[in-house]
């Protein structure tokens, strides 16, 4: 009996390990019918793509500086590290042509946002999409 | 007794009360706790459209440089370290009046301007349906590739844009009002700006004069990791009069710029062109600038240069005093302290002037003239220059 409880929570264990190395994805709200390309995730990531398909502007979700998830996102997508970002943004934020993305501290609260605001945008890991949400890209 | 009855009943009920809470469902504890996230997060949502309504961003340069003579090339000398020459403080206010409109106040304060506090931007901009942007009030002068963030030294790599283009006496803002409109194809974007407006100005030798009838116009294709720009304006700078003696003159500005960035390379280049009526200098400059970043260090190598097109109109003036040519060389790098302080080293050198003053505050002189008025002459002092600076560059 113990043995089995024992080869459950290692069977466990080795899936947790499997899904978080699945890859980071970009969510949508459910109604959302955007479908995006690395071409366009990178436009809409830097701040170029003014609407989204259902007339309105994004809002943008990032993770913090120095997370994982938001370092995979943006060397698969725009290619820019956070200096490089941060420089980026300044760019369009002190010209009046852009704000920068709003800065969420965690992948749950990226779900709790994008799943409530039709027009919010976010990554998060793939092992953690689940109906709330709709993958609109995968790198 | 009874008493003792009823209180040992309601102890007993006091003490229930705990059980009959362990009793109810964990489902309805579940669904106490999502009525509170949700709370939670309607508070949130409705505190940040209202941050999203008013938002301050900041900017500061402190710069600290010396040469190795009295040239004055960045303003900087050889006999003490100098602050006051590339620090700056800039903060920027966006009020959101709706969802298609804002106004935007900028306030800077310039060391080599003592500190003094300027309101550099005040504009209302609107976005139509069409995604057309129009701006009215007081508006930075789009003419350069990067005017619009010229004061933000963390937005890019150098301590200073180069100054054989950016700082060849073109104004750096307007009064007047900017229509733009971005459009994009594939994997192409197109924007194209227009503006119209005028301005007090400074001239060199520190008269003042009126521009008027500024128009310009401003085209950019971006594909890739590569932009490429094209910038046309012209103005006409009246009230001269003083030192001069004509009335009116017609000034006429031509850019073309280039920017390839993939987040590793940055390599940027401009060639400009500016054409003014008379004895005034027309002149020609270009610069190309690399700069490579290795995961937070980013050294960079600029390369310009800066000549005056039109000296044979020149040919009476003494020691070619309002000619220049000169090449400039800077070689620095840029590391990230924090993910909004940058700290930079730059070398610049001036040289080859070809017997002109170079442009150099340290070689201009004036000569009274005899029916009034001064006329710039050039004491050919220096003939080269170096500047070492260091740069803290953060955003707030």
């Amino acid at each position: 009996m113990r043995l089995n409880i024992l080869k459950i929570m290692i069977f466990g264990l080795v899936c947790m390990t499997i899904t978080a190395n699945a890859a980071v994805v970009l969510v949508g709200h459910p109604s959302l019918s955007d479908s995006f390309t690395t071409s366009t995730a990178k436009k809409l990531y830097l701040g170029k793509l003014k609407k989204l398909s259902n007339g309105q502007p994004p809002n943008l979700i990032e993770l913090p500086a120095g997370n994982k998830l938001k370092a995979e996102f943006h060397q698969k997508v725009t290619n820019k590290d956070d200096a490089k970002l941060k420089s980026y943004w300044s760019r369009l934020v002190f010209t009046g042509k852009g704000r920068a993305p709003n800065v969420l501290t965690s992948s749950a609260l990226v779900k709790a946002e994008v799943s409530s605001n039709p027009n919010s945008i976010g990554y998060i890991d793939e092992s953690e999409v689940d109906s709330s949400v709709k993958v609109i890209f995968k790198p | 007794m009874n008493k003792i009855k009823i209180l040992a009943l309601s102890t007993l009920g006091l003490a229930m009360i705990p059980n009959a809470f362990a009793q109810t469902t964990q489902e309805q504890r579940v669904k106490q706790l999502e009525r509170k996230v949700e709370a939670l997060q309607e508070q949130q949502i409705s505190a940040k459209s209202l941050a999203d309504k008013i938002n301050f961003s900041g900017f500061a340069t402190i710069a600290v440089g010396i040469a190795d003579n009295d040239a004055q090339f960045s303003g900087y000398t050889d006999d003490k370290l100098d602050f006051k020459q590339d620090s700056v403080f800039g903060l920027q206010t966006d009020f959101e009046i709706n969802d298609s409109t804002k106004a935007t106040l900028q306030l800077l304060s310039r060391g080599s301007d003592d500190w003094k506090l300027n309101l550099q931007w005040a504009f209302l901009a609107h976005e139509f349906d069409n995604g057309i942007v129009l701006k009215g009030g007081k508006l930075q002068l789009p003419i350069y590739m990067i005017s619009d963030f010229i004061e933000v030294g963390y937005a890019y790599p150098y301590i200073r844009p180069t100054l054989d283009v950016y700082d060849i006496g073109v104004p750096k803002s307007y009064i007047g009002g900017d229509i733009s409109y971005s459009f994009d194809f594939d994997d192409f974007i197109i924007n194209a700006q227009a503006y119209y407006g005028n301005d007090r100005i400074e001239v060199p030798g520190g008269v003042e004069a009126e521009m008027e009838n500024l128009v310009g116009l401003k085209l950019n294709l971006e594909w890739e990791s590569f932009t490429f720009g094209l910038s046309k304006a012209s103005a006409s700078v009246s009230g001269l009069q003083s030192s001069t003696g004509i009335s009116e003159l017609d000034a006429g500005f031509t850019g073309f710029n280039f920017m390839f960035d993939n987040g590793e390379w940055l390599i940027t280049s401009e060639v400009t062109f500016t054409d003014i009526d008379g004895m005034m200098p027309d002149s020609k400059s270009s610069y190309v600038m690399f700069s490579y970043n290795f995961s937070g260090i980013s050294p960079y190598v600029a390369l310009s240069s800066l000549e005056t097109t039109d000296n044979e109109k020149r040919l009476m003036l003494p020691n070619n005093s309002l000619d220049i040519d000169r090449s400039v060389i800077s070689v620095g790098v840029r590391y990230e302290l924090m993910t909004n302080v940058a700290l930079k080293f730059d070398w610049t050198n001036a040289d080859k002037l070809k017997g002109t003053s170079g442009r150099f505050p340290g070689n201009q002189g004036y000569m009274a003239l005899p029916q009034g008025g001064v006329l710039p002459v050039n004491t050919g002092e220096f003939t080269e220059t170096n500047v070492y600076s260091i740069a803290v560059d953060v955003i707030f």
